[in-house]
């Protein structure tokens, strides 16, 4: 149906009216942090990778390389452009999984039981993909 | 050796280039909801010369960044329906999860069969979006059970119309067949997914186009990192081409958020349908293997 409400304009364009109150906002600024941080270190890498050796600069992949958490971290320290990168993708894609739990966790505490089933299933979903990612 | 158009080119030159046309990208996508991946995808391998899987890694990689720029802001602002996007995720992980699988194992070297049977999918969005581009909402749809229990019906205020628009949504059950489907395309092409989400929430779930389009951007996230995971983990990812992918993708996503807002449903959609087709003609020549 649409119509018109005698409410007057919101603040924003759309009523959320069954959404946690500290939802939109959390969700917002765990996206708008999580992409900040990983586009900031994917910049600083970048300029890193760009300063070193440029013929590796498409070629660069872990394919193939075990990884290894240590070596990750110790990279990450000195400076080297490709953890950075690395760890600028890590990052970016944890971001859209925080999100995902925050919505599990609001939705669980203002007892909304089939949403916190469902954002629950996406988040169990996102980690089967970790684990047949790790088992392929 | 970094090339465009056939042309041996600097890494500085490539970076500038690839960067110039991912920005293009993601504000079209943010613009549209559709994530950019459908247009840096053929971008990348026509006019860059890079690897098809290379690219769509890189691709899906970026498009997270896209749908988390964008969405960050329509999500403040109240744009994105949370809670429709929240029941469609379930179809579209499970989709994104299984084509990034099937993209690494059995469709290894063999994309070109897949990417022909998406043509006629693409171009049946397009034809939807035609014949529906002059209604938003639909007054009276079809009662739907799992929307009236999960109270997916909600209103927004449309700033263009100065009124309040109650939209109740339907075809609960096809908008999950859709959203699965957008899945597989994401995790296979490395496409954020919105060319299905948008019109599917528009034509059959009675969304009107601007919530689709916000409320696409937002699930595009979602979905690219079901099948980025895969790909992270198994090794597929080329850090240093993504890495350009990522910045100019989100710094486009960000420009076309700040168009979104003003822009009229009806010029979005008039700007979508011969996108799409764009879409499937780029599509069937990379299908019939008119390119690499």
């Amino acid at each position: 149906m649409i119509g018109t409400n005698s409410s007057g304009p919101p603040r924003s364009p759309v009523i959320q009216d069954d959404v946690p109150p500290a939802m939109t906002r959390l969700i917002s600024l765990t996206l708008r942090v999580g992409v900040g941080i990983s586009a900031g270190l994917a910049v600083i890498g970048l300029a890193l990778l760009l300063a070193g050796p440029t013929a590796a600069f498409v070629t660069v992949s872990v394919h193939g390389v075990a990884f290894s958490g240590a070596a990750f971290i110790s990279g990450v320290a000195r400076g080297h452009a490709v953890d950075i990168l690395f760890l600028a993708f890590i990052v970016l894609i944890a971001t859209p999984l925080m999100r995902v739990i925050i919505s599990v966790g609001l939705f669980a505490r203002v007892g909304d039981r089939p949403f916190t089933a469902l954002t629950l299933s996406v988040l169990l979903l996102l980690g089967v993909s970790v684990l047949v990612g790790t088992v392929i | 050796m970094l090339e465009f158009l056939s042309f041996a080119i600097s890494p500085i030159e490539f970076l500038i280039s690839l960067g110039i046309f991912a920005v293009a990208a993601g504000l079209v996508g943010a613009l549209l909801g559709l994530g950019g991946g459908i247009f840096l995808v053929p971008v990348m391998i026509v006019l860059f010369g890079i690897d098809a899987q290379t690219a769509i890694v890189a691709s899906l990689v970026g498009v997270i960044a896209t749908s988390s720029g964008s969405a960050a802001g329509y999500v403040k602002e109240g744009m994105s329906d949370l809670r429709l996007a929240m029941f469609l995720e379930v179809a579209t992980v499970i989709g994104g999860l299984v084509g990034a699988v099937v993209a690494v194992t059995l469709l290894a070297g063999r994309s070109q069969l897949l990417t022909l049977i998406f043509v006629p999918v693409v171009v049946l969005s397009a034809i939807f979006m035609y014949r529906t581009r002059a209604v938003d909402v639909r007054p009276n749809p079809p009662h739907d059970e799992w929307a009236d229990r999960l109270n997916l019906h909600t209103r927004y205020f449309d700033a263009q119309k100065n009124e309040w628009v109650v939209y109740r949504v339907t075809g609960t059950k096809t908008g999950l067949a859709i959203s699965g489907t957008a899945g597989i395309v994401a995790g296979l092409l490395g496409i954020g997914g919105g060319l299905f989400y948008v019109p599917g929430m528009n034509v059959l779930m009675n969304v009107p186009f601007r919530i689709a389009s916000a409320t696409s951007n937002f699930m595009i996230g979602v979905t690219a990192t079901a099948g980025a995971l895969v790909y992270l983990l198994t090794g597929h990812l080329a850090v240093g081409l993504a890495a350009p992918v990522v910045i100019g993708l989100l710094a486009g996503s960000l420009m076309g958020a700040r168009i979104h807002r003003t822009a009229e449903a009806t010029v979005l959609k008039r700007l979508f349908v011969p996108i799409l087709g764009l879409a499937a003609l780029v599509l069937l020549l990379r299908g019939l293997g008119a390119f690499p």
